[in-house]
């Protein structure tokens, strides 16, 4: 019976590890003729707002009907990244910030690598731009105060600096002034603020520029409390001075990860831009697609090549 | 004869091959759970316990950040303490190390300061006041100014070697970013046990009700069986349509009565307990009818009243059934997380508030991974925090238990 039972074991940890190495042993052969599998972001994301209108299909923007059959949507960057590494006849389009450790292949556009300087030197054309609005009537006056005071400091190198340290390309030239020089402007910034509550929010794909400032501002501004609640850029302009900008979770300061829409004009001085974003499009590593061009990606997206070998 | 006997043994080896086929099928099926299981174990704790510590168990998830500038006036030079992977800046006395923070980001954290370091006393710009960087504090950004009066800025994404090489060059720290602590579950442990509590306060006292209801008072009749019907399939339904049902009932109700604004840890609790009650009726139930008759005659040919005999000696000798009940009910909430997400929310906080959006410790898991860079270490850190405590509650299950039963064989 013992003698059993171990042999058994044996033959079991034997057939595991066997399938393991047949699963890890995947023939690394990229099969051209398989069709493509497209992915998309869902229809709140400023990426794919940004992805579509800069390849001159606006159409998909908004409609998943117009897009190439079995499209798949992945919720968020991570959900994208993770979709396509796991399908090699997948393609998608990330923020380049996500790029570098993904481990997947970001696809040179219009024949110019999706770089950092590349996008500064205006050379790289798939970007959009980060856009922040605030409020224009306020509860109280401090956190008027506050808020005007928050977007001088938008404009300060200390908040590039930053902007930048969580991958949001801007261009530093070094006139910028610095918090120091100006704060001496802003003297609700001198006062104990830590009672006063600031509301942070709209798109998620800035919501990691928007805490870390957010974070900075609150000790350079007297303490007071920021608090986030990131819902997508369509939440941006609602929540600050449209609709919503009464209801509970209306916001103080919110962002974009795209252009304001003709119907969410925000008042004069209460918006504007404050960095670019890059966007990539990504396949597979094993995939030997290097270049793509508007064109192509167009006609990748609206399914007129359905196959790899299609794609010239 | 010999023919008779050659028929016999065939049989019985055919038989006997039958059997060990059995056999085998019956110790690959059970192996190969048995596998998966310690597989995913070790794959947890290998990957979560590196992380784990009582820091993470205590400290806050939101970072203290502070924004610094020092002026270094001396003219000494540190020696490097030569610490493995670590950049070392000998004008201000201290190492750098590339490491990641909880959400997964590279960052820059401070691996040895030097006791004489001017780092030790740093100046807060805002009050003034003097600050001790402890070592494991993460640096975001630093601008400093030259001597030439330029300024030169780094950012933690450039890594540790550049920071200390832009250290290296100048004196005066205009301004820095230093960010200490965060990623602590402590608010998300809080609101676990807050939820706990209310929970069982909710769900315990209705549970027992029902199943007092049910065992001593109800008639066997279609009215019962309905009922008892309803309880089977409220136990089957998928946790999610709870959390739907707390959605739209429980929270626009407590948005009004404690103007909590979306989800509380409140609208939680009565979610938790509407999961938990079909749990709590049956097994309290079950124990309800262990009660010999005897126990109820006796007490009632006293001259007990109905309630009397109910609470002076049915729901005594019960104890153990609501007891395991109660546990069941605690690992039930610990591990529960689809309806939490909408009756709670997912935003994660340092204080458990009752009239606040929240999460338990599932929910944070799944609010690590959500985000668009998933920290699996931290995750299954937190799993092994789960783990270990819904291992600590089965013990005890079967400790209590036992305790109680021999208290029963010794009174008997």
């Amino acid at each position: 019976m013992k003698k059993n039972l171990k042999s058994v074991l044996c033959i079991v940890f034997l057939a595991v590890s066997l399938f393991g190495i047949v699963g890890c042993k995947d023939d690394e052969k990229f099969d051209s003729s398989a069709k493509i599998q497209l992915y998309t972001r869902d229809k709140t994301s400023g990426t794919r707002d940004g992805f579509f209108t800069n390849i001159h299909f606006t159409d998909a923007v908004s409609d998943n009907s117009v897009l190439g059959s079995g499209i798949l949507e992945a919720k968020n960057n991570g959900a994208m990244v993770e979709s396509v590494k796991n399908d090699e006849y997948g393609i998608g389009y990330i923020s380049l910030s996500s790029l570098k450790d993904s481990g997947l292949k970001g696809l040179i556009y219009e024949g110019v690598a999706p770089t950092e300087e590349n996008v500064l030197n205006g050379s790289y054309k798939l970007t959009r731009n980060f856009n922040y609005i605030v409020r224009n009537e306020f509860a109280t006056e401090k956190e008027q105060k506050i808020v005007e005071a928050f977007l001088a400091f938008l404009k300060t190198s200390d908040a590039l600096i930053t902007i930048q340290s969580k991958d949001g390309i801007v261009d530093i030239t070094g006139d910028e002034p610095s918090w120091d020089s100006i704060k001496d402007n802003y003297p609700i910034c001198l006062e104990d603020n830590s009672n006063i509550t600031i509301k942070f929010g709209g798109s998620t794909s800035v919501e990691k520029i928007a805490n870390e400032l957010s974070r900075e501002f609150s000790t350079k501004c007297g303490n007071f409390v920021a608090e986030h609640n990131h819902t997508g850029s369509g939440d941006a302009y609602k929540f600050t001075q449209g609709e919503g900008k009464d209801s509970a979770t209306f916001l103080h300061i919110a962002f974009a990860s795209r252009e304001f829409k003709t119907t969410e004009q925000g008042a004069e001085g209460t918006y504007g831009k404050i960095c670019v974003d890059a966007i990539v499009a990504v396949v597979n590593e094993i995939n030997p697609l290097d270049r793509v061009t508007a064109d192509m990606l167009k006609k990748i997206y609206d399914g007129t090549y359905s196959k790899w070998e299609e794609v010239k | 004869m010999q023919v008779a006997n050659n028929n016999l043994f065939k049989r019985l080896k055919k038989r006997k091959m039958k059997d060990s086929i059995l056999n085998s099928i019956t110790w690959i099926v059970s192996s190969f759970g048995f596998i998966v299981l310690i597989t995913l174990f070790i794959f947890i704790f290998a990957k979560g316990s590196k992380t784990l510590s009582f820091d993470l168990l205590f400290s806050n998830y939101s970072k203290t950040t502070y924004s610094l500038e020092k002026t270094h006036n001396s003219l000494q030079l540190f020696t490097n303490p030569k610490l493995e992977n670590t950049y070392f800046s000998n004008i201000w006395g201290i190492s750098l190390q590339d490491d990641k923070d909880a959400e997964g980001l590279d960052v820059v954290t401070i691996a040895y300061i030097d006791e004489n370091s001017p780092f030790n006393q740093l100046i807060e710009k805002n009050s003034g006041a003097t600050i001790k960087i402890k070592v494991g504090s993460q640096i975001s950004k630093i601008v400093l100014m030259k001597e030439d009066g330029k300024t030169i800025y780094t950012i933690a994404k450039k890594g540790a070697s550049e920071m200390v090489e832009c250290l290296n060059q100048a004196k005066i720290i205009s301004d820095m970013i230093i960010t200490t602590g965060g990623g602590g579950i402590r608010g998300s442990l809080l609101t676990t046990i807050y939820l706990i509590i209310i929970t069982l306060i909710i769900a315990i006292p209705l549970g027992v009700g029902g199943a007092i209801y049910l065992n001593e008072y109800a008639k066997d009749n279609k009215f019962t069986t309905l009922i008892r019907t309803m309880i089977d399939m409220t136990s089957g339904i998928p946790s999610i349509i709870f959390g739907l049902v707390g959605a739209i009932i429980f929270i626009p109700i407590f948005n009004k009565v404690i103007h909590s604004s979306g989800g509380s840890i409140i609208s939680g609790a009565f979610t938790m307990s509407i999961i938990l009650l079909p749990i709590i009726i049956k097994t309290t139930e079950e124990a309800l009818k262990a009660i010999p008759q005897d126990y109820r005659n006796a007490s009632l040919a006293l001259g007990a009243s109905k309630i009397q005999t109910i609470f002076k000696v049915i729901l005594p000798s019960a104890l153990n059934g609501i007891l395991t009940a109660t546990l069941l009910s605690i690992g039930r909430i610990i591990g529960e997380s689809a309806a939490l997400i909408y009756a709670i929310g997912t935003a994660i906080k340092d204080k458990a508030i009752l009239n606040e959006k929240s999460t338990t410790l599932a929910v944070h898991i799944w609010t690590l991974l959500e985000g668009d860079n998933p920290n699996y270490e931290h995750a299954c850190a937190i799993a092994i925090v789960i783990l270990l405590t819904v291992l600590l509650l089965s013990i005890s299950i079967k400790i209590v238990s036992k305790c109680f039963n021999k208290e029963k064989n010794n009174a008997v």
